[in-house]
């Protein structure tokens, strides 16, 4: 008697062969035109239903539809369309519209999206080599509406014997309408958001140059003028002190009402131990940042600042093969010199992509600024690293007046980054910024932040 | 008992366990699937004549690994696959000659000469000496720089040369791979190595490439001495490329690892379920090969005694016997162990904090850097080997695909690899020996890994020991000794037969241990055992009376002291006292079953 597999196989079998029937080309006299029979390779019969495709029949009844999208409505469509652009030589066509004088001269549109702000699209142009071998112009125009406006214009020369030195000659403007500002000191709160329009105007001269390995300098003069205003963003004007919950704005924010003009002078330097290249270079080291920029308002004297600080990282490679743990200190102070306060937005701050990544950019501002953090930056991927960031920091009156450890705010975040250089990378962030520490309701997630961009690693 | 439940609520969900637990009975029962009493389908009768040329098809890089690494795998995931065996194999595990593939060292004797020239005639040969070259196009895409040339012999060429990186081992590898991969089974072009004098070299009035922006233009000397530029030299100013001759016949671009051709009418077989396409994997494994995309491969419009059809060709492979772009350490590194982009490597290091430990972190640059890379035999697993990108075929390949592949593999001794890679002509004699033990070794950790987990006997043969009185023996080679992956001294076999109409009924059994005289091969004198099959068959029976068939079992226990791992089947006829035996299948099954 057979087994109802032995009759399944048979079922299979008569299917099979009558599909042959019905499929066969004849092989006519010019040759075939239809797909000839699957010849019998092993001369055995067909096998029967397998224990898996009984068991396996309900879930793959459910995720049929889900294939089906994903075959006919995703992969099909996509591929095809690549396909094609490659066939046809899309993206060169459209780099060589979109750049002339054989590649050293193009423009470009540009769009950027920042969460929680309002995304750019503007224009790009460049011109390398223009009218002498080691000149380049920049030009870029970008906005959103006329409350986010941004233009520069650079102007490169590369210097120096070994070409190791850039400088620039730059005009920036931007005007955005999505800045925030918690107030001053070390008891802000997220709930104290103030959105504020600022007008900066920047222009001046700077010089970036290259040392051995990973150190370089800068040295920095220029002229920078600002204004400031409440702005609508958010869906809620607010005033300034209601929104800080507070009064005397003056002193909530020095320079918010009148803006200022100011002649700045720097000098950054970066001294790392470190080898630039990864291969058979492990990435032990220490690396130490630290500058100086001195401010004054031509117009008023009595605003006069110096703004100095140093971040000294300690990198410890744990295999020999990039997986790095890090400490990181970093101190920045703003020092009034003439008797007019500083401006807020000239003080030092804490929060964005660089340090304390858990909150905005500007998040903490005062007269000073102190974070730790522990880094671990490990490889995941060929072109990528994943890097676990933990920091604590606050800004602080005066010299970190009143400084203590349950002051702080706590950052956590996750960055999967390229890994092509020890000293940038382009990465994706996703960090979380609590309360203070000995706030009586601590959230460890206050402030959650997902951002893009180039950043500096250590 | 199931329907004697009488809630009705639960009648669906019953009646499914039921009908369930029914198909699991009988797919459980896995009924008896004879091989019946025939020869072996040796060719695959796919050279058929074709009416019309099939249209070229056009594969783009990008489209082509984005599909791969993302879109099919996805899709693929929710179609739920189970494996399965591959198609084309005939009733003694394997592969028919066909428009892909070729029986070579897998079944006969191959010269020293023919793994040296591989698919050159000599008519195909570019002398160097002789000139004008003349170039008419510039290669397209590829790592490589190269240009098309028409030869004085009035065949057309592409020519490609080393580029700053690694010099000579991109020539070396082209030709070398294409030696390899022909002494395999493949269909190949002919590939050489040449040094030449660029004043051979003539540039086509009507020459043209496609620019940086997708435009056609003319060739200038300029262009070619951008490419040169990157070229190998000697002392007295020749430069060094390979050659490869155009194929006979019309070019119709790629072969897909997926699918078949629609307009083929003899690509019956999916391309996926091609044996020899899944077994390439290991031979992209040993080499190193881990560009195994289908823009490295060609189906080619030929004629052929009056008939036309589509051969398939290996092209490109330039990539092997190294790592990938050595300039990006962190690629390198990974090459042949993770590919460009493998979501699995990615998502547990992400978890696991980088701690797992992985091969690519323990690598380290061989004797020979500049040429090889991290190309060595530390650290090498073949069944864990990846190339660039997933290749449908590959992923699909079974310890059978494998096996095949081993057997063809446990063949290339290193008198024919030193032929193989003396094609390469490298200068220095240090790289010829370092390219050498690096392939030995490469293939010794595969073959060991494979002979010592599966059953490592192969080249199956009935042998007649006395015509006079029609006895026969059952021959057989033991891999895995005759390559040195497991000893003589410890090795048993366990041989055991079996009849009867559902094969349940044991005919005889015998254990013996490998001839001290020819260790690497055994008979097996037939019959053997307390009754021959065709007694249960009756003297009357025709020649396929399932009595007469029966299946001998032969465990292979590499150390004594554990049990054997798996098996392989042998399926018999017994014909008689006076016809003997007919071997008439082979099965390699992944663990010790039911010999059935």
């Amino acid at each position: 008697m057979m087994s109802p597999g032995t009759l399944t196989g048979l079922l299979c079998l008569a299917l099979v062969s009558a599909q042959e029937i019905t499929t066969t080309g004849q092989p006519a006299e010019g040759g075939m035109t239809r797909p000839r029979p699957l010849p019998d390779y092993d001369g055995r019969p067909p096998p029967g239903l397998h224990a898996a495709d009984v068991l396996l029949f309900v879930p793959r009844l459910v995720l049929y539809p889900a294939h089906l999208v994903l075959e006919y409505g995703v992969r099909r469509p996509i591929v095809g369309l690549v396909t094609i652009t490659e066939k046809h030589h899309v993206p060169e066509r459209v780099m060589g519209l979109l750049t002339f004088n054989q590649g050293r001269a193009g423009v470009f549109p540009t769009f950027s999206l920042r969460s929680g702000m309002k995304p750019l699209v503007g224009l790009s142009l460049f011109a390398d080599s223009a009218g002498h071998p080691e000149h380049d112009v920049r030009l870029r125009a970008s906005g959103w509406d006329r409350r986010a406006l941004s233009a520069a214009a650079e102007d490169r020369w590369r210097v120096l014997e070994d070409r190791s030195a850039v400088l620039t000659l730059a005009a920036r403007f931007r005007r955005t309408n999505d800045n925030t500002f918690y107030g001053l000191g070390p008891n802000t709160v997220e709930d104290a958001r103030f959105y504020y329009l600022s007008n900066v105007v920047d222009g001046g001269v700077q010089l970036d140059a290259r040392l051995e390995g990973l150190s370089r300098y800068r040295v920095l003069f220029q002229f920078r003028s600002a204004s400031f205003a409440g702005s609508d963003y958010g869906g809620e004007a607010r005033d300034l002190e209601r929104a800080l919950q507070a009064s005397a704005p003056g002193e909530l924010a020095p320079g918010f009402e009148q803006g200022y003009q100011l002649l700045r002078a720097g000098l950054d330097l970066a001294l790392d131990s470190r080898h630039p290249f990864r291969p058979d270079h492990p990435g032990s080291g220490v690396r130490l940042e630290t500058g100086g920029l001195f401010a004054v308002d031509p117009g008023d004297r009595q605003r006069s600042f110096f703004t100095w600080g140093a971040a000294l990282a300690a990198i410890l490679d744990l295999t020999g093969y990039e997986h790095l743990l890090a400490l990181q200190l970093t101190a920045a102070f703003t020092e009034r010199i003439g008797d007019r306060p500083v401006p807020f937005y000239e003080r030092v701050s804490l929060g964005g992509p660089e340090q304390m990544q858990g909150f905005r950019e500007g998040r903490f501002r005062d007269d000073s600024a102190v974070s730790g953090g522990l880094h671990y930056r490990y490889p995941v991927w060929a072109f990528a690293d994943a890097e676990l960031i933990s920091s604590v920091g606050n800004v602080l009156p005066g010299h970190l007046q009143d400084f203590r450890f349950s002051h702080l705010y706590w950052s956590n975040g996750l960055s999967l980054k390229t890994n092509f250089s020890r000293e940038t990378a382009v990465g994706l962030t996703a960090a979380i910024g609590s309360s203070r520490l000995d706030a009586p309701d601590f959230a460890l997630a206050d402030s959650v932040r997902l951002f893009f961009g180039v950043g500096q690693g250590f | 008992m199931c329907g004697s439940l009488p809630s009705r609520p639960r009648r669906v969900p019953v009646r499914l366990t039921c009908w369930t637990l029914v198909l699991l009975a009988s797919a459980c029962a896995d009924p008896l699937r004879r091989f019946p009493l025939a020869d072996p389908l040796l060719e695959d009768p796919d050279r058929g004549a074709v009416a019309r040329q099939p249209r070229k098809y056009y594969s783009g890089l990008i489209a082509d690994e984005a599909d791969n690494i993302l879109f099919r795998t996805l899709s693929e995931a929710a179609r739920l696959p189970a494996p399965e065996e591959a198609v084309n194999v005939n009733c003694l595990d394997e592969v028919p000659n066909s428009s892909w593939f070729v029986n070579r060292v897998g079944v006969r004797p191959v010269s020293l000469e023919e793994a040296r020239w591989g698919s050159c005639q000599p008519q195909d040969l570019l002398d160097p000496r002789q000139g004008p070259w003349v170039v008419s196009a510039a290669k397209p895409d590829g790592m490589n720089p190269g240009f098309f040339i028409k030869a004085p012999n009035g065949g057309r060429y592409l020519v490609k040369f080393d580029g700053p990186q690694q010099p000579q081992r991109p020539t070396m590898a082209e030709v070398v791979g294409s030696k390899l991969y022909h002494l395999f089974g493949y269909h190949t072009p002919c590939n050489e190595v040449v040094y030449f004098r660029q004043e051979l070299l003539r540039i086509s009035p009507d020459a043209t490439r496609t620019n940086e922006y997708g435009k056609e233009v003319p060739i200038t000397q300029r262009d070619i001495d951008k490419v040169l530029a990157g070229a190998f030299r000697l002392k007295d100013g020749s430069m060094r490329a390979s050659v490869s001759r155009f194929l006979p016949g019309t070019p119709l671009g790629p072969f897909r690892y997926e699918g078949t051709r629609p307009d083929d009418p003899n690509d019956v077989v999916p391309h996926q379920d091609r044996r020899e396409l899944r077994g390439g994997r290991l031979f992209a494994a040993w080499t190193n090969h881990y560009d195994s995309r289908e823009q490295n491969s060609m189906d080619v419009w030929v004629e052929e005694g009056g008939r036309r059809y589509v051969r398939h060709y290996y092209l490109d492979f330039g990539d092997s016997f190294s790592s990938a772009r050595p300039q990006l350490d962190s690629l390198a590194r990974r090459t042949g162990y993770s590919g460009h982009f493998s979501a699995d490597h990615v998502l547990v290091d992400l978890v696991t904090l980088g701690l797992y430990p992985r091969p690519w972190n323990q690598v380290a640059l061989g004797t020979e850097p500049e040429m090889f890379g991290y190309f060595s035999a530390h650290h090498f697993v073949a069944s864990e080997w990846r190339g660039a990108y997933p290749n449908p075929a590959f992923a699909r390949m079974t310890h059978r695909d494998a096996l095949w592949a081993v057997r063809i593999l446990a063949r290339i001794d290193e008198p024919l690899l030193r032929a193989a890679v003396s094609a390469g002509r490298l200068e220095q004699p240090r790289a010829v020996e370092y390219l050498v033990a690096t392939l030995r070794d490469r293939r010794r950790r595969l073959l060991a890994e494979y002979l010592t987990r599966y059953s490592p006997l192969s080249g199956f043969q009935l042998r007649e020991r006395d015509p006079e009185t029609s006895e026969q023996s059952l021959c057989f080679e033991d891999d895995a000794i005759r390559n040195g992956v497991a000893s003589a001294d410890t090795t048993v076999y366990r041989v055991r037969a079996y009849g009867g109409r559902n094969l349940d009924q044991e005919l005889g059994w015998l254990h013996f241990r490998p001839d001290r005289g020819h260790p690497a091969s055994a008979c097996i004198l037939l019959p053997f055992g307390y009754r021959r099959p065709h007694e249960l068959a009756g003297p009357q029976a025709p020649p396929d009376d399932p009595l007469r068939y029966f299946v001998i079992e032969i465990l292979t226990n590499q150390q004594p002291a554990m049990r054997p791992r798996a098996s392989i089947r042998l399926y018999l006829y017994d014909l008689g006292p006076s016809s003997g035996f007919k071997l008439v299948g082979i099965d390699r099954p992944r663990s010790l079953t039911t010999a059935r």
